[in-house]
């Protein structure tokens, strides 16, 4: 497959025949996985931690493409608590927004393939029948019997993702304008989320449901309900597009770079509703954004990724204040902060985040780390335990362990 | 000025005062010209690379069937400042409050509508393209984004050769050596030469993009949002390579960006723009030990801070940036200021030097 290591530069036409043979034998069993009609059951399982509302589990997410697999997710695991605000960093091409997608199964196919792992989640969903259909309350129009289940997302046949995607887990975009559509006007767009997850939903019902949801992200809905996406500056776009991710009254936001193309007033605006959010909603948050700042200020847990692994997960404090990873201590010291000494020069990485094609064997950040040692040309190293909450991926530590 | 403290003091002791904004804004117009023609007056000061006085440049938005201008939108309104060899002013504000328009309008890039621009000792707001070529060369830009800046059709060696050939820097027979030597300035390998822009990641393309700017030795570089295309670890390395290249060339940076922690690190002096006006101007030290203006504290306490023990007490601004198509009258912040009166809804707050060589514009300043 993608073992190809081309020295060259370049890819003979033979090497690109390999590829293209091998990726779409792999991409038609998969996307026929993807599709296939399943009983509930058999995506039904159970969580390891009853605390916890998302588990992702040794996830690999690849994407085939042309030059060979770029392994963009690979092997990640991290857990979402209940009521927590789980924060991911990692620079661009880390594989943060692909973990999420893959959480919402929104990749791309039949390029774009989870090929491994497993992600559960804790659902709050309708009682279904043999045939899969709800279970009314008896007596009560309209209305479903209700229970907790556990769903693997990886596994969950692509047509049965309406359960969860949107009603369940909500996500919130980076680009407002790119997100909405132009056509439609704002409470057009907000009322459609009501319609397909609330059965029996009538339009009145949804547009009173919607101004509820603009009246709580802090909008005066008669001014906006009829407006269409331009009309609105970006920081309002960003409400509608809060309000909408609510209006399902989902247990679980993600907020993918939710404050990147704003400017610092108006981030601090939309940081603040988040916060007043999620002690509204009774949910939890997972936040992808690549500012340490945001991660501070809003995450209870952080987990930082590199090159498609997890190389560091833990509580705020502990990230912050005790980082063990050289990339997260190097991370931290390469960023300007308002109360930095200015007249030293900054601290920096230096090289670059390796070709996600052709990853090398031993740990990838090696090439750019100051304290690499001999051990780290070996495999690459496994999760080390520091405290009860703390994980750290690095042969630095794995030392300390044996020695101690 | 005695009279506006009289309204001053009225404006605090009861609200009642009632405002002729149509006769204010004639006042502060005819103070505002009183001032210009002063400033124009006065002679150039040798010493500064750069030294801009009441920059203006409006775009027009409305237009009669004839070509009559009804209605402008002001991107750039009256910003003053010197610059000298070796420092680095930086320009910090939020999306649309001018500091792109700025920096272009002091390349020429977009013809200034008012005020002058001194360069070097030589007043060249009035010059056209030809008179213009000499100067190109001491005056360079280095864009933001590095993907669409750089031609894809031409190898690292032909887009850095090009300007040395037009500017005949070096004669040909040099040019090469020239500018393998620059590229090992800008940390390129020389290899790199006969690559092509797409081979390259973004924190790379940016090194490119600032060797073609300095390939011409110029005494100007304005930077206009140089690494905030790039993730946290590039950008360090960038902006080490600016402040470095800096010291050897001794070059004068105008930095423009929004990050105020990339700002504070690489400038000597600081302007704050909102609106298309310079809300307070100082050196480094000034204007964050001392913020004088209400949008230059909301916008510092605006910054999330790494650090989660730290429980800041913030600012808050509410609402957006007014359409500079229709900005507020009287101060341009008094929709959005914490602190605003009744005087900041009416009457323009006058640009003035609070401390010595520090500026802000704000009528809570006067009243103390």
């Amino acid at each position: 497959m993608s073992e190809t290591k081309n020295t060259k530069g370049y890819l003979t036409g033979k090497e690109i025949r390999a590829i293209a043979k091998a990726n779409n034998k792999e991409m038609k069993r998969l996307e026929a996985y993807k599709n296939r009609k399943a009983e509930e059951s058999e995506f039904l399982t159970q969580m390891k931690n009853p605390e916890n509302l998302l588990e992702i589990d040794d996830l690999h997410t690849f994407f085939f493409t042309e030059q060979g697999v770029v392994k963009a997710v690979n092997g990640v695991s991290y857990d979402v608590p209940k009521n927590a605000v789980v924060g991911v960093v990692g620079e661009s091409g880390c594989g943060k927004s692909v973990t999420s997608m893959s959480v919402m199964r929104l990749i791309q196919g039949p390029t774009g393939q989870i090929t491994e792992g497993s992600i559960r989640f804790k659902a709050y969903d309708y009682k279904r029948d043999e045939k899969g259909e709800p279970v009314p309350v008896e007596g009560a129009e309209g209305q479903f019997q209700m229970e907790e289940k556990v769903y693997d997302i990886a596994k969950m046949p692509i047509n049965e993702i309406h359960r969860i995607r949107g009603k369940q887990i909500a996500m919130i975009f980076q680009e407002p304008m790119t997100s909405l559509n132009p056509i439609f006007t704002i409470g057009e767009q907000l009322d459609e989320v009501t319609m397909i997850h609330v059965p029996g939903a009538t339009k009145e019902m949804a547009k009173a449901k919607s101004e509820e949801m603009l009246r709580l992200v802090g909008i005066i809905p008669e001014n906006v309900y009829k407006a269409f996406p331009h009309e609105l500056s970006g920081g309002m776009r960003q409400r509608v597009m809060i309000a909408m991710a609510l209006a399902a009254e989902p247990r679980l936001i993600i907020a993918d770079e939710p404050t990147t193309a704003l400017d610092v007033t108006i981030q601090a605006q939309i940081l603040d509703l988040l916060q007043d959010i999620k002690k509204k909603i009774d949910g939890s948050i997972l936040l992808i954004t690549h500012d340490l700042g945001v991660i501070a200020e809003m995450a209870d847990y952080v987990v930082v990724m590199y090159a498609g692994k997890v190389i560091e997960k833990g509580t705020v404090l502990e990230i912050f204040q005790d980082p063990r990873h050289p990339y997260t201590i190097g991370l931290q010291k390469s960023k300007p902060t308002m109360t930095l000494d200015d007249s030293t020069e900054l601290y920096n990485i230096p090289g670059n985040v390796p070709n996600p094609i052709n990853m090398p064997d031993h740990c990838y950040f090696k090439e750019r780390c100051a304290k690499c040692t001999a051990k780290c040309s070996g495999e690459y190293p496994g999760m080390v335990q520091v405290s009860p909450t703390h994980f750290v991926a690095c042969h630095l530590y794995n030392e300390e362990k044996d020695n101690g | 000025m005695a009279e506006e403290k009289v309204l001053n003091n009225e404006a605090t002791d009861c609200s009642e005062v009632v405002y002729d904004d149509a006769l204010e804004q004639e006042k502060y117009q005819e103070k505002r010209k009183q001032q210009m023609e002063e400033d124009f007056a006065k002679p150039y000061d040798p010493q500064c690379v750069l030294e801009v006085r009441h920059l203006r440049k409006t775009f027009p938005i409305k237009k009669t069937m004839f070509g009559k201008v009804t209605k402008e939108l002001v991107a750039v309104d009256d910003i003053s400042f010197k610059l000298n060899a070796g420092e680095t002013l930086g320009i910090v504000g939020e999306s649309g409050c001018g500091k792109t328009t700025a920096g272009r309008a002091i390349l020429k890039l977009h013809q200034p509508t008012g005020g002058r621009i001194i360069f070097n000792g030589e007043d060249i707001t009035d010059y056209d393209s030809k008179q213009m070529r000499p100067f190109r060369k001491e005056m360079q830009i280095i864009f933001q984004d590095p993907y669409s800046s750089l031609p894809p059709r031409s190898t690292v060696g032909g887009i850095l050769s090009e300007p040395v050939e037009v500017h005949k820097i070096v004669p040909k027979s040099q040019i090469k050596d020239y500018v393998l030597d620059l590229m090992e300035k800008c940390g390129l390998r020389d290899y790199y030469y006969e690559r092509y822009p797409h081979e390259f990641s973004g924190g790379q393309r940016q090194r490119i993009c600032i060797a073609r700017a300095l390939a011409v030795n110029p005494k100007l570089v304005i930077c206009d949002e140089p690494v905030s295309a790039l993730d946290v670890s590039i950008q360090a390395q960038i902006i080490n390579l600016l402040k470095d290249l800096q010291r050897q060339m001794n070059l004068a940076y105008v930095f423009i960006s929004h990050d105020l922690s990339v700002v504070k690190f690489i400038s000597d002096k600081i302007g704050v723009m909102y609106l298309g006006a310079m809300m307070e101007f100082g050196t480094k030290d000034d204007i964050f030990r001392n913020p004088l203006h209400p949008y230059t504290k909301a916008l510092f306490s605006a910054v999330p801070n790494p650090d989660p023990t730290a429980k800041m007490e913030r600012i808050k601004l509410e609402g957006d940036i007014p359409s500079p198509a229709n900005p507020p009258k009287g101060c341009r912040f008094h929709t959005r200021c914490p602190y605003a009166k009744e005087i900041c809804k009416h009457i323009p707050p006058e640009y003035k030097e609070c401390e010595p060589g520090h500026f802000a514009a704000c009528h809570l300043l006067n009243q103390e």
